[in-house]
């Protein structure tokens, strides 16, 4: 089932939880919302799920606008942070809670618990009580909950936020293999971007209840819209630079008190016409600025960290400090002196004002 | 251990039993004292059973209810009691707690008020209501049992009861329904379950503790109550007496108080509420395990 957003805002008194989205999610997709806390992304499953009415715009499902669809009439399963089991019911009668609510036979019901208790591994677990279960089984419980009634659409709520780090990973691929499988249109809230990419088909960027970007892993990595989704995407996070744009003889360069950087033709037109100012933030990823001997920017070791795979250096330029990945083996130290050369390519600018990337077409 | 180490539950045990040992002292004067002709503080000038009699004879003549009749009227009222102020504080704090609807806010300062009013100011305007009552056909006084819902009977002194203990009842509960997780009821919800299921089936389950605290309370409270039946039954040893005023009938002016028979009946009164909380502790004392382990 596809779902989509028109103009949609939720509104808490003055607050503006929720404002002015649209969003297109197509069948089988499985889409994360991805945002900070406080973002209003919760507020949105809630309203996919039926529990907050919109203050404005309209919700639908397929071609129908469900805004005055009761949740129990809207084909939904959900899987909340805390699970919300019940803790009077034994795991069985959890999972059968649906069925008994439409009157399912009780031969039909046992027969479909157990095969989704199957699938979600807890067959063994239908006697007991949600708290004696570990987070694991009980998260397998909720979901196992939220797929009984065959549902169109799959909510989940920060789900694997609340398991130990191992068994997060084990359930991000198991979580992202059964989406596939069951082909359900899965909406999925995080804070965790790791999460969202490695998971999601599609990613939207909340921030202060509105989307900042909606498209896939990869655009989102390495094409972002603004500074905000920059800084928010990638671990370790984003290099920001404050620099000038200046022109001189007919070439753009990135220039600051500590570095300049002429940029390649087409590069700089492109940020030449889409800027506001000559003010401009030059953003680059750890993963694209070289260490050498011999050329670029002349900089101080500050740290360095080695991460097993890679090693994290942090340089001191000026007042700020630049973070590099570089593979081992690498032989410097504290205080020694490197120079850093960041591959063009890659790079990012956005205006400083607007907080918008200068790189992309204008829409 | 060190010397200190030692002191430290002394001391504690000792602040525990010194008060339980004088309340106990009491239990116990009551005790021997009902199985006594005459007692000299704690010591019994001979032992007798005269002063439970009460339990076969009328101690005040034949046309007198029975003592059997009394306690059967005082349980009837604490049950109706309890039952009633359960069932409407638990649905009145329900929406109070988890819906949104115009004067919600001034509705709950109003039961705040009304817990705190004294109630004593009430009984005159409340006596005039009762007597109204009593003029409307069957429900006024015709239900065997409750004789109904007027003046002089139980059902009518249940009722007022009720009311002076519903706010507490309400602010009670809300507490416990507050408690859980507003999760838990959306999730139902979306499992697709009415507002009245989610009460019904979700919600009551888990306040288990807080009905029982509640159940506890007002059963004690209409038991023990005196000035209520007082006030609107006719005639301390009358058809709709309850166990308080039955007691009552032994201390009168005129004749002597045959302290002993008092403590008799008195002990006996006790007993219900003695069993009732046996049973019921173990509820109140459980607080329910609930099945968040990792949860929020």
């Amino acid at each position: 089932m596809k779902i989509a957003f028109k103009h949609l805002s939720k509104y808490f008194g003055k607050v503006k939880a929720v404002d002015n989205l649209n969003l297109e999610v197509g069948d089988g997709e499985f889409v994360a919302l991805l945002g900070p806390s406080g973002c209003g992304k919760t507020t949105i499953l809630l309203m996919i799920a039926g529990i907050y009415k919109p203050t404005k715009g309209l919700i639908y499902f397929d071609q129908r606008v469900v805004n005055n669809v009761l949740p129990k009439d809207r084909k939904i399963g959900m899987v909340f942070q805390s699970y919300a089991l019940y803790p009077h019911m034994a795991v069985f009668d959890n999972i059968a809670y649906p069925l008994k609510l439409k009157k399912v036979h009780r031969k039909e019901t046992k027969e479909r618990v157990q095969r989704v208790a199957d699938m979600m591994g807890i067959g063994e677990l239908l006697d007991r009580k949600p708290a004696q279960l570990s987070g694991g089984q009980q998260q397998r419980v909720a979901l196992a909950r939220a797929l009984i009634k065959e549902p169109e659409i799959l909510l989940l709520d920060e789900p694997l936020s609340n398991l130990d780090a191992r068994l997060r990973i084990m359930m991000r691929s198991e979580l992202k293999r059964l989406q596939k499988d069951l082909g359900i249109t899965t909406v999925f809230v995080t804070h965790d971007q790791l999460e969202a990419l490695t998971m999601a088909d599609r990613v939207a960027v909340v921030n202060l209840g509105c989307f900042q970007q909606f498209s896939t892993p990869d655009e989102l990595y390495n094409h972002p819209k603004n500074l905000f989704v920059a800084g928010f995407i990638g671990s370790p996070p984003i290099n920001f630079i404050n620099v000038s744009l200046e022109k001189s003889d007919g070439r753009f360069l990135l220039k600051s008190r500590d570095l300049e950087i002429p940029l390649p033709k087409e590069l700089g037109s492109k940020a030449g016409n889409n800027s506001t100012s000559s003010e401009v933030v030059l953003g680059i990823r750890p993963e694209h600025i070289l260490i050498n001997e011999k050329e670029g920017i002349d900089t101080e070791i500050y740290v360095v960290e080695p991460l097993g795979r890679e090693i994290l250096v942090s340089a001191k330029l000026g007042d700020s400090m630049i973070k590099v990945l570089t593979s081992p083996p690498f032989k410097a130290n504290m205080g020694d002196r490197v120079r850093l050369s960041f591959n063009l390519d890659k790079i990012m600018l956005f205006d400083k004002k607007t907080e918008k990337s200068l790189l992309l077409d204008k829409d | 251990m060190t010397l200190r180490q030692k002191l430290r539950p002394a001391l504690a045990y000792l602040a525990l039993i010194v008060p339980s040992a004088l309340i106990l002292l009491g239990f116990l004067w009551l005790f021997i004292t009902s199985f006594s002709t005459r007692t000299e503080g704690l010591r019994s000038l001979g032992w007798t059973w005269r002063n439970w009699s009460f339990l076969w004879e009328s101690p005040f003549g034949p046309h007198y209810p029975s003592i059997w009749w009394v306690t059967l009227n005082t349980l009837v009222m604490s049950l109706i009691m309890t039952l009633i102020v359960v069932a409407v504080s638990s649905m009145t704090a329900y929406a109070l707690s988890r819906m949104k609807f115009a004067g919600r806010k001034s509705f709950l300062s109003l039961t705040l008020i009304l817990h705190a009013f004294p109630s004593v100011t009430l009984l005159i305007p409340i006596y005039f209501v009762l007597l109204w009552v009593s003029k409307i056909p069957v429900i006024g006084r015709g239900v065997p049992l409750l004789g109904g819902l007027g003046y002089n009977t139980i059902g009518g002194v249940a009722l007022v009861m009720v009311a002076f203990q519903l706010p507490f009842g309400i602010w009670v509960m809300k507490g416990f329904f507050d408690n859980i997780s507003w999760d838990m009821e959306r999730s139902a919800l979306i499992d697709g379950a009415s507002r009245f299921k989610v009460w019904w089936q979700i919600m009551m389950p888990n306040i288990k503790p807080g009905i029982a605290a509640l159940s506890i309370f007002s059963f004690i409270t209409a038991w023990n109550a005196y000035l209520i039946p007082l006030t609107f039954t006719a005639g301390r040893a009358g058809k709709s007496a309850v166990l308080s005023l039955y007691l009552q009938n032994f201390i009168s002016e005129s004749v002597m108080t045959e302290w002993n028979a008092v403590a008799a009946v008195g002990l006996f009164q006790l007993i219900p509420v003695v069993i009732f909380f046996l049973f019921t502790q173990q509820a109140l004392l459980n607080i329910y395990g609930g099945g968040k382990k990792g949860g929020v």
